[in-house]
């Protein structure tokens, strides 16, 4: 490795030549160009020298962006001669070495390794994944090459939001679907739960409807059912508060996908109304009905409250209405 | 049905001289087959080359049992009913591909597994049964594996059938999808095995029960069994809920009891489907096209998703009407179920797990034991 520090002119060095990049060059540079501004340029970037008789960056894609965004004219630059897969991989280390890796690097490391340097499975799994901290197997492997195969868009949002396994999965959607759900996810800003409830509902339901209606790539499942259920209507409703719009979304999809379910909590609803409950007397149905036992609590602060609500138990205890509850059950 | 035929065979050298050994070796003459120490280094390669699950199932490895064969049923565990099973784990996997089989999650080992060591079993069962003279056992070779689908490889039925009908506390349940009684035919049963098939609507079978015998198959071969003297139960297991269920599942009860006389089936167990959420995810990916999993399943105490209660509750007890029109004396009774369910179906608490056990045996393959449940 050569030690000789040479200062390289920008113009000298195919920004365009991504051979050996590791991020996506719409990977945000951070405080990268603030330092840069400050201290300049400390580790050189390390280069190649191509036939055509410019230089590749082997090592130093971020730092070249920064010193381009700067207005550099100069960098500090190493030239490297060698195999290429050898550069690469020492470039991985350097990474490694030097740095947290976001997960999407990460998959782009295995996918060069992968299609550039025709690096065959065993040897990404043996020797690879440990280096990056994944486990080695096969399925740690597909999943990291599926995360880099993702379209721009959805790559984009797992580096900002969305969790990696959904990425991956909504990337088998229509564009229009998928689209959809990142303009939900996105514009609700969801943490991961909710962006696994929305999916699982949306999966669900887009399964359904291309279970009954047939494969057809000129209809999109989702869509038709977004904007046949009154679900359009509530996402645009901007009278009300974001939370509460996404709420209302689940609800109906919700409604949609266990309709059986829905029913039957939409009469416990009605006749748990009708049993005119006080504040403090609260009734609470098993999860899913999926019981035997409705839970009831009250809450009081004297004796005289204490008898008052034991009498209005007894009133309802006598009523049709909690019967009936018991029935749902 | 598609039978089993490996690509290729592993066997532990402990258990290459072994009776199942030899019939396996002796019956797939082109088959690679590699002789191991254990199968450690293949579950190694296993967790790190995640086979598909069909891919794994392409190898049988023919293994000894180093731990018990026999096992209390852990579909009694926890949360359900328990109705006094007992399991042999003779092998594991099965290559049948059900699109909802719990093994697909379930197992951590992705091959097709046969103990050959089966003196072994014979010799823990001997000693089980002696311990406990007091005690009925009915138990099942059908938890972790078909109990027939590999029989024309490994004759494993052979013995086990000839050893239950030596036992007076003991009966042995062969439970399949398969349709291959061959080697039960001419076998000295002593009518202390009960040969039961899994069953659903036709088109359930053709939709989601890849490589099983068909319906028409399975009967076929319950009436083979039934004329050779062996009591015949069946299993409507995983019922499924669809449009049509109550119109075919009354026409497949209809059709057990046409084709089987209502005295030789000793029970019927009915349970619905229900999916772990990693096995729901398994089935999307490997069978896409299965509805099953659109059903409407909610999540349910033990982790498992199941049908909306109320709607299980009708099927069960659609079922239990339409089996009590045709026999009084068939025991139906509800597998991995909750006793709440238990209780609405049968309209009494479920009693203790020896009282379910021996409700379901109360006749004449075990008269001293007596019907206590009111299945």
């Amino acid at each position: 490795m050569p030690t000789r520090i040479e200062t390289i002119s920008l113009k000298q060095i195919d920004g365009e030549d991504r051979a050996f990049a590791v991020s996506p060059v719409w990977f945000p540079l951070g405080h990268l160009v603030s330092a840069v501004e400050q201290v300049g340029i400390i580790s050189p970037l390390h280069l190649q020298r191509t036939e055509a008789g410019r230089l590749r960056i082997v090592m130093g894609f971020r730092r070249f962006r920064a010193a381009q965004e700067i207005g550099l004219t100069e960098v500090p630059g190493l030239l490297r001669e060698g195999e290429s897969q050898q550069l690469f991989q020492e470039g991985i280390l350097e990474n490694v070495g030097s740095r947290c890796l976001h997960d999407l690097e990460k998959a782009w490391i295995l996918l060069r390794l992968r299609s550039q340097f025709v690096l065959d499975e065993s040897a990404l799994i043996q020797d690879y994944l440990p280096l990056l901290g994944l486990r080695p197997d096969r399925f740690h492997l597909r999943h990291y090459l599926a995360l880099a195969r993702l379209p721009e868009p959805i790559q984009r949002a797992v580096y900002d939001y969305l969790d990696g396994e959904l990425a991956i999965k909504i990337a088998r959607w229509q564009q229009q679907e998928r689209e959809l759900f990142l303009t939900i996810s996105s514009g609700h800003r969801l943490g991961r739960n909710k962006q696994k409830l929305l999916f699982g509902l949306l999966d669900d339901l887009r399964m359904q409807q291309r279970l009954s209606t047939g494969d057809n790539p000129e209809i999109s499942p989702l869509k038709v059912l977004w904007q046949g259920a009154g679900l359009e209507e509530i996402a645009k409703d901007e009278q009300v508060a974001s939370s509460e719009r996404f709420e209302r979304i689940v609800q109906r999809l919700r409604e949609l996908r266990y309709p059986t379910l829905s029913q039957h909590e939409g009469r416990y609803r009605v006749l748990k109304k009708g049993l005119k409950l006080p504040p403090e007397i609260q009734l609470r149905p098993p999860a899913f009905f999926e019981g035997e036992r409705i839970s009831v609590s009250f809450s009081c602060r004297t004796a005289e409250e204490f008898l008052s609500l034991a009498d209005r138990l007894r009133a309802v205890g006598r009523s049709e209405e909690l019967r009936e509850i018991f029935e749902l059950l | 049905m598609d039978h089993y035929k490996p690509n290729r065979i592993y066997v532990e050298r402990s258990v290459r001289h072994t009776w199942v050994a030899r019939n396996v070796l002796e019956r797939v003459d082109s088959t690679p087959v590699e002789f191991i120490d254990d199968t450690g280094s293949l579950l190694q390669e296993a967790k790190r080359w995640n086979p598909s699950v069909s891919q794994g199932k392409k190898s049988l490895i023919l293994a000894r049992q180093k731990g018990h064969f026999f096992k209390a049923c852990p579909a009694g565990r926890g949360r359900s009913v328990c109705c006094n099973y007992f399991v042999i784990n003779y092998a594991a996997n099965c290559h049948m591909e059900c699109s909802y089989c719990y093994l697909q999650s379930y197992l951590n080992f992705p091959h097709m597994v046969v103990y050959a060591n089966h003196e072994d079993l014979l010799g823990e069962l001997t000693s089980v049964f002696q311990e406990n003279p007091e005690s009925f056992f009915r138990i099942g070779t059908g938890e972790l594996a078909d109990s027939l689908a590999l029989d024309p490889l490994t004759s494993y039925s052979e013995p086990l059938v000839e050893f239950f009908s030596q036992q007076k506390n003991a009966v042995l349940e062969l439970k399949t999808k398969s349709d291959c009684i061959a080697n039960l035919l001419p076998l000295d049963h002593g009518r202390r095995t009960v040969v039961a098939w899994s069953i659903n609507p036709r088109i359930i079978q053709e939709e989601e029960e890849h490589k099983t015998a068909s319906i028409e198959q399975r009967f076929a071969a319950a009436q083979d069994c039934a004329e050779a003297g062996y009591k015949i139960g069946f299993h409507l297991d995983p019922m499924i809920d669809y449009p049509d269920w109550e119109g075919d599942y009354r026409g497949l009860i209809d059709e057990i009891f046409d084709r089987i006389p209502s005295a030789s089936i000793p029970w019927i167990s009915v349970g619905t489907l229900r999916l772990t959420p990693e096995l729901r995810e398994i089935m999307r990916s490997r069978f896409p096209n299965s509805p099953l999993t659109m059903g409407e399943l909610v999540p349910t105490d033990d982790g498992k998703m199941r049908y909306f209660r109320p709607n299980r509750v009708r099927m069960y007890q659609a079922v239990l009407g339409w089996v009590r029109r045709h026999s009084q004396k068939t025991a139906v009774y509800l597998c991995m179920e909750s006793p709440g369910v238990w209780s609405k179906i049968f309209a009494a608490p479920p009693p203790s797990d020896v009282e379910v056990g021996d409700s379901i045996v109360a006749s004449d393959l075990a008269p001293d034991r007596t019907a206590i449940a009111s299945t």
